[in-house]
């Protein structure tokens, strides 16, 4: 899921009409943090920024692709928490990994 | 149209449809924070409601998602709320977003204490910036001699782009790029100076940061002054008149001519000048200019040259109409040629050591005395150290800035007078400064030279006020002399375009000033510069002008002086030498 999400914020990344500010930078800095779950040098304060993150991307962006980005992120936190704890201690037991094809959807 | 009744904040208020929630609440006696938002921008039909910052966000019942209030259209029965934990919180955030990708040094800020980021981080009691990560990094463009541009600490409202874009009509900058990465920048990412941005600092006047500012050049006249080799004089704009006393607390559009001339002198200036007897004697010369075209079969309409952003404008989308321009000078340009000539002459000072500065509403001025052939002073001496006829521009926020260093206390400046021999101003030249002005002025002289007759009434109320385009006619010995006014670039396209189809050929005159309200709203002066600031200062300019005890050009004691002594007549050959220059063709069309 944390791989998804990445992916996820990349495309929007580089889709932002860079018009609104969370979009433009709010993404970017919850990718920043998303980054650190893979090496698991995120920290609570991190895990709780990125959620009011989510939170306030996906209510306040000027369209429809900075608030999918900050629901997307906001889903995964609340419902594939496991996974993400998984994550951060190094042990991702249920990760599905990538898929290529996902990717060239996302990336596109 | 049918009116709308919502509710905010537990207020009932009915606006018409169409209205914005931000200006329903300003109705109903709710203040919603923005920053981005520009409700005029120049003029008062050019809004800015990109929706860019979201500060402005609301809460709607039954909506999930906030709603920006600076563009987002009132509905029947909305119920509004403006500060709910949810509103601040995000409002919050996206503003700590915001700084955590600036260039947040605001000790040393050009904007520190203007700044309208700053303000909205105060008002919303930001008190940390949670969020950190990469920031921008780009090279200062420090290319051009009237802007500098600091895209570090752009926000990316894009404020600038609609006054360049659609103000202006100019188009220079534009948003480029997707996501963190993108930049407000000069189109085709180059330096601004190679692009068709004619400098008039609409630009900066809007900006809410630091991200485009004026270029400061107060340390060259620190140091000039302290030499004392240098004889260094001042000549001030007819609309730094009405504008410096704002930045001291004085009400918008008072008086402070005599106040700034006694700072002046306080700052040490060797002598003080009036750019308005300049001005005189600018419409002299264009007057005259005006009547040999009419007699002589000449090109018509004639265009006026006193605003450089205009001139500049010219070169790069109508080269084609250059030969409508009228030749001569600026009055910043003619004043400084005749320190370096006449009043060195009659001073029996070396016009090597004579140092001309000017305090100007306006960007472009910097770029007007940097132009290669503003060298008049040196060609007529034929001597290469004398330095360029204007050495250096300083905008009304500049000397504002000067003025506190010295530590002057100028709202209780006593008021002092200019220096003689380039000193006197009437009130004809006073109303350079608003739109229209030049207009006014030129009439009340071709009036009477053409007619000899006395003018019965010296006001031209046609061609007052913040209307885009204005014109008015005079009959002049059976001649009907008709003439157009437009302020902003936007306007003056418009006129622009009808004169190369072929239309307007019946004109005999046009006043054009780049900046909307004339000079008094030029983008070198104090911020804000809103429209009603604008309104205010033309008032303050007309005021002036009736308060004059001379208020026709050609009756300017000091004018008829050069004349006798110097010039001998308008259009003649020292005028050439000395008042009148060329433009030349850029651009790519
Ligand atoms: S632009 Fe404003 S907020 Fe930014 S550094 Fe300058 S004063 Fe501070
Ligand atoms: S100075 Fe004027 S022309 Fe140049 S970029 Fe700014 S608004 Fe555009
Ligand atoms: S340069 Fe100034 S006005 Fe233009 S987008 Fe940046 S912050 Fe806004
Ligand atoms: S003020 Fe409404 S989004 Fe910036």
């Amino acid at each position: 899921m944390a791989e998804i999400i990445d992916f996820f914020l990349d495309y929007t990344q580089q889709n932002s009409c860079a018009e609104c500010i969370p979009c433009r930078i709010g993404t970017k800095r919850m990718q920043e943090i998303v980054k650190k779950i893979f090496n698991g040098s995120i920290s609570d304060r991190e895990l709780s920024l990125l959620y009011d993150f989510a939170e306030d991307i996906g209510a306040s962006s000027k369209c429809d692709l900075g608030k999918m980005a900050g629901k997307a992120v906001k889903f995964a936190l609340q419902y594939c928490k496991n996974d993400i704890d998984a994550h951060i201690k190094g042990s991702c037991g249920h990760t599905i990994p990538a898929n290529p094809g996902w990717q060239s959807i996302m990336m596109k | 149209m049918a009116n709308v009744t919502l509710t905010i904040d537990g207020q009932k208020v009915t606006v018409p449809e169409g209205t914005t929630i931000l200006k329903a609440a300003e109705k109903a006696g709710v203040k919603i924070p923005t920053l981005c938002f520009l409700e005029h921008v120049g003029l008062r039909h050019i809004k800015h409601d990109v929706g860019a910052c979201r500060v402005c966000v609301v809460e709607v019942e039954g909506k999930k998602d906030l709603v920006s209030s600076c563009n987002t259209p009132v509905e029947e029965g909305m119920v509004i709320r403006t500060h709910t934990p949810k509103v601040i919180a995000a409002r919050k955030l996206n503003l700590e977003m915001m700084l955590s990708d600036h260039h947040l040094d605001c000790p040393t800020c050009p904007k520190n204490g203007i700044c309208e980021l700053q303000a909205i981080c105060a008002e919303l009691n930001v008190r940390q910036i949670r969020p950190q990560g990469e920031k921008k990094d780009f090279p200062i463009d420090d290319s051009s001699p009237s802007i500098m541009r600091n895209p570090n600490k752009c926000i990316l409202c894009q404020r600038c782009i609609t006054a360049c874009k659609v103000l202006q009509t100019v188009d220079a900058l534009e948003l480029y790029g997707n996501g963190f990465d993108a930049v407000v920048r000069p189109k085709g990412g180059l330096p601004l100076i190679e692009t068709q941005c004619v400098a008039c600092g609409q630009c900066a006047l809007v900006c809410p940061t630091a991200a485009i500012v004026e270029k400061d050049d107060t340390w060259k006249v620190w140091e000039a002054i302290a030499d004392p080799n240098k004889h260094v004089v001042v000549q001030t704009a007819p609309a730094t008149h009405v504008t410096i006393g704002e930045a001291f607390g004085l009400p918008v559009g008072t008086d402070i001519t005599g106040k700034m001339v006694a700072a002046l002198k306080r700052l040490g200036f060797d002598a003080v000048f009036d750019t308005n007897w300049s001005a005189d004697l600018t419409i002299m010369e264009e007057g005259y200019e005006l009547i040999h075209r009419i007699k002589n079969n000449g090109v018509l309409p004639q265009f006026t040259s006193c605003s450089p952003g205009w001139i500049k404008f010219v070169e790069e989308f109508y080269p084609d109409l250059i030969p409508h321009i009228s030749s001569c000078k600026s009055p910043q340009q003619m004043l400084g040629p005749i320190a370096k000539t006449y009043y060195a002459e009659k001073k029996g000072i070396n016009p090597e050591n004579i140092f001309v500065v000017s305090i100007m509403p306006c960007t472009a001025k910097k770029y007007e005395a940097a132009r290669p052939e503003m060298n008049a002073a040196s060609k007529y001496w034929n001597n290469p150290n004398i330095t360029r006829d204007v050495d250096v521009v300083l905008t009304s926020r500049e000397l504002i800035r000067m003025i506190r260093e010295a530590g002057i206390d100028f709202a209780n400046l006593p008021d002092e007078k200019y220096d003689p021999i380039m000193g006197e101003g009437t009130g004809a030249a006073q109303i350079f400064g608003a739109t229209g002005g030049v207009m006014e002025a030129a009439l009340r002289t071709a009036y009477e030279v053409v007619t000899g007759k006395t003018l019965p009434r010296l006001d031209f109320e046609d061609v007052r006020g913040m209307k885009d385009i204005k014109e008015a006619s005079v009959n002049m010995n059976g001649v009907t002399v008709k003439v157009l006014v437009a302020h902003s670039l936007g306007a003056a396209r418009q006129l622009m375009d009808k004169i190369r189809a072929g239309e307007l050929k019946d004109y005999h005159f046009i006043e054009i000033m780049a900046c909307p309200g004339g000079c008094i709203g030029g983008g070198g002066q104090p911020i804000p510069t809103t429209v009603e600031e604008r309104e205010l200062r033309i008032k303050g300019i007309y005021e002036r002008d009736k308060k004059l005890p001379i208020r026709k050009s050609h009756e300017n004691p000091e004018i008829q002086a050069i004349y006798k002594e110097f010039l001998k007549e308008p259009l003649g050959h020292k005028s050439h030498q000395l008042l009148h220059t060329h433009y030349t063709p850029r651009g790519k069309k």
